[in-house]
C-alpha cells in the first residue's frame, strides 16, 4: 500500500502535470456574487478609507454637512 | 542579549511592514453564501417534509483581509461563522424545527512567505476534507460526508426507532475537523503540499496531511489527499486514531471518478468507510450517481450503506440549483432495519 502511494506521487510529480489550486464545492464558491458582482466581496480597502476621509474634509470646507 | 536583539529587530521589520502595506493598501473582503433547500424523508414509518439548510455547504458568512508586509511576506485573517437554522444534518420527526445559532467555522490569522503559511486559531486542522476531495461539480447536492443530509434519522424495526442513526453507522470519518491549532503548510511543489497541525479540543490532536492537484495535459485534472489524526483519549481511554484519504479525476470530456477511504481504531474493531462516486459535467450541468459503505462503526458487524444520484444546474456563476435522492439501509448482526429514503431540492446563493 505505501509503496503504491510512494510509485503514484513520484509518477504524478514526474510526468508533465502542471500544479492547480483546488477549491472544495463545500466551502463559499470563487467567483461572483449576486450582490457583491464580480469581485465576488464587497472590498473596502485602504486607499478607499482615504477617499472618504479626503472627500468628508472636502465638504466641510465647503460647508455642506458630510453624512 | 541577542534575544532581546533580535525581537527589536524582528518588530522594526514588521513595523516597516506594516507602514509599506499601508501605503500599498490592505484589502478587507466580505462575502457568504445561503443555502436552503426542502427535503423530503421516509423512513419506513414516518414520512414529511422538511425546510432545511444545506448541510453539505451551510448558509455562512466571511470576513478576510491579507497585506504585504515585504514583498515576499504576507500576513493576515480569516473569521467566518455559519448560521443555520434548521440544518439538515440535525432534523429528525420529533425535531422538525431547530433555531440558528452562530456557530465559529474560522478565527484564524495567516503568515506566509517563500517558506510557507503558518496559521494560528480557530479553523482547518491539516487531515480535514482529506476524505472529501471531489472534483465532480455535484458535491453541493452530494459528497462524502453523506451523513450531512439526513444525519440525525435513526433506523426503524418493527416501526420502533433503533438507536442507530444515519450519522452514528455511515460516517466518513474525516479526521478532526476544525478546532483550536497551530497549522503548518509547505509551499506546492510540482502539485504536493504536505500539512501539519497541533492543537486541541478538550484533548491534544496531531495530524498531518499530503495533499495534491494537477492538471495532466489531456487527461483533465487530478486531485488527492492523504491524511492521519489522532486524539488523545481522556483518562484511560484508547487515543483516537484515523487513516485515509481520498482523490478524484475529472476527464476533459467532463466524465469524473471519486473514491474515499478511511479507517477508525475503536475499541476492539476499525470502522471503515468507502464511497465511489461516478458523474459528468457538461454546460451548466452536473449530474452523478454515488455509494458508500461503512462498516463496524456503531457497533461490530454494522454494515450501512448508501445509494444516491445528485444534479446540479448552475444557470449563472453565483447561483446554483440542485437536487438529490438517496436511500440508505442498514444491516446489523441481529438483522436488518427498514431503509430511509430522501429526496432534496434547493438553491446556493453566493452573494
Amino acid at each position: 500500500m505505501k509503496k503504491t502511494i510512494f510509485i503514484g506521487c513520484a509518477l504524478l510529480a514526474g510526468c508533465a502535470a502542471q500544479p492547480v489550486p483546488y477549491h472544495s464545492g463545500n466551502e463559499i464558491p470563487d467567483g461572483p456574487g449576486l450582490l457583491s458582482g464580480p469581485e465576488g466581496a464587497f472590498v473596502l480597502s485602504a486607499e478607499d478609507y482615504r477617499e472618504y476621509q479626503e472627500w468628508r474634509a472636502q465638504k466641510r470646507s465647503q460647508g455642506t454637512p458630510a453624512k | 542579549m541577542k534575544k532581546t536583539q533580535l525581537a527589536l529587530a524582528l518588530g522594526a521589520a514588521l513595523v516597516a511592514g506594516y507602514a509599506q502595506a499601508q501605503d500599498k493598501g490592505i484589502e478587507v473582503r466580505l462575502s457568504g453564501q445561503i443555502n436552503r433547500a426542502v427535503m423530503h424523508v421516509d423512513d419506513g414509518a414516518e414520512k414529511e417534509w422538511f425546510n432545511v439548510d444545506n448541510g453539505n455547504s451551510s448558509t455562512r458568512f466571511r470576513f478576510n483581509a491579507e497585506g504585504k508586509v515585504t514583498e515576499t511576506q504576507k500576513a493576515g485573517i480569516l473569521f467566518e461563522v455559519e448560521y443555520k437554522s434548521n440544518p439538515s444534518s440535525d432534523v429528525t420527526f420529533a425535531n422538525r424545527s431547530i433555531s440558528p445559532v452562530l456557530n465559529e467555522r474560522h478565527m484564524d490569522l495567516f503568515y506566509s512567505s517563500t517558506w510557507g503559511t503558518f496559521r494560528l486559531g480557530q479553523g482547518d486542522g491539516a487531515a480535514n476534507g482529506a476524505s472529501e476531495v471531489d472534483l465532480s461539480g455535484t458535491t453541493v447536492a452530494h459528497y462524502a460526508s453523506t451523513s450531512d443530509i439526513g444525519g440525525a434519522f435513526e433506523y426503524r424495526s418493527n416501526g420502533l426507532l433503533s438507536g442507530a442513526s444515519i450519522a452514528g453507522t455511515l460516517s466518513n470519518q474525516d479526521f478532526e475537523s476544525r478546532y483550536d491549532r497551530v497549522l503548518y503548510q509547505t509551499p506546492s511543489m510540482s502539485g504536493f503540499t504536505l500539512e501539519g497541525s497541533w492543537g486541541n479540543k478538550q484533548t491534544t490532536i496531531y495530524e498531518v496531511a499530503l495533499r495534491y492537484s494537477g492538471k495532466l495535459e489531456n487527461l483533465g485534472t487530478l486531485a488527492a489527499a492523504l491524511g492521519y489524526s489522532t486524539e488523545e483519549g481522556a483518562a484511560g481511554a484508547a487515543d483516537d486514531k484515523t487513516m485515509g484519504g481520498s482523490i478524484s479525476w475529472l476527464h476533459t470530456s467532463g466524465i469524473n471518478l471519486t473514491y474515499s477511504h478511511t479507517t477508525r481504531e475503536l475499541p476492539g474493531r476499525d470502522g471503515q468507510f468507502d464511497y465511489f462516486k461516478l458523474g459528468y459535467k457538461f454546460g451548466m450541468h452536473a449530474v452523478s450517481v454515488d455509494y458508500a459503505m461503512g462498516q463496524d462503526q456503531l457497533a461490530g458487524g454494522d454494515e450501512a450503506k448508501m445509494f444516491g444520484i445528485g444534479y446540479v444546474l448552475t444557470p449563472v456563476a453565483w447561483a446554483e440549483i440542485f437536487a438529490l435522492a438517496k436511500q440508505h439501509s442498514l444491516d446489523r448482526s441481529a438483522g436488518s432495519l427498514d431503509d430511509i429514503t430522501f429526496v432534496m431540492v434547493g438553491s446556493r446563493i453566493k452573494f
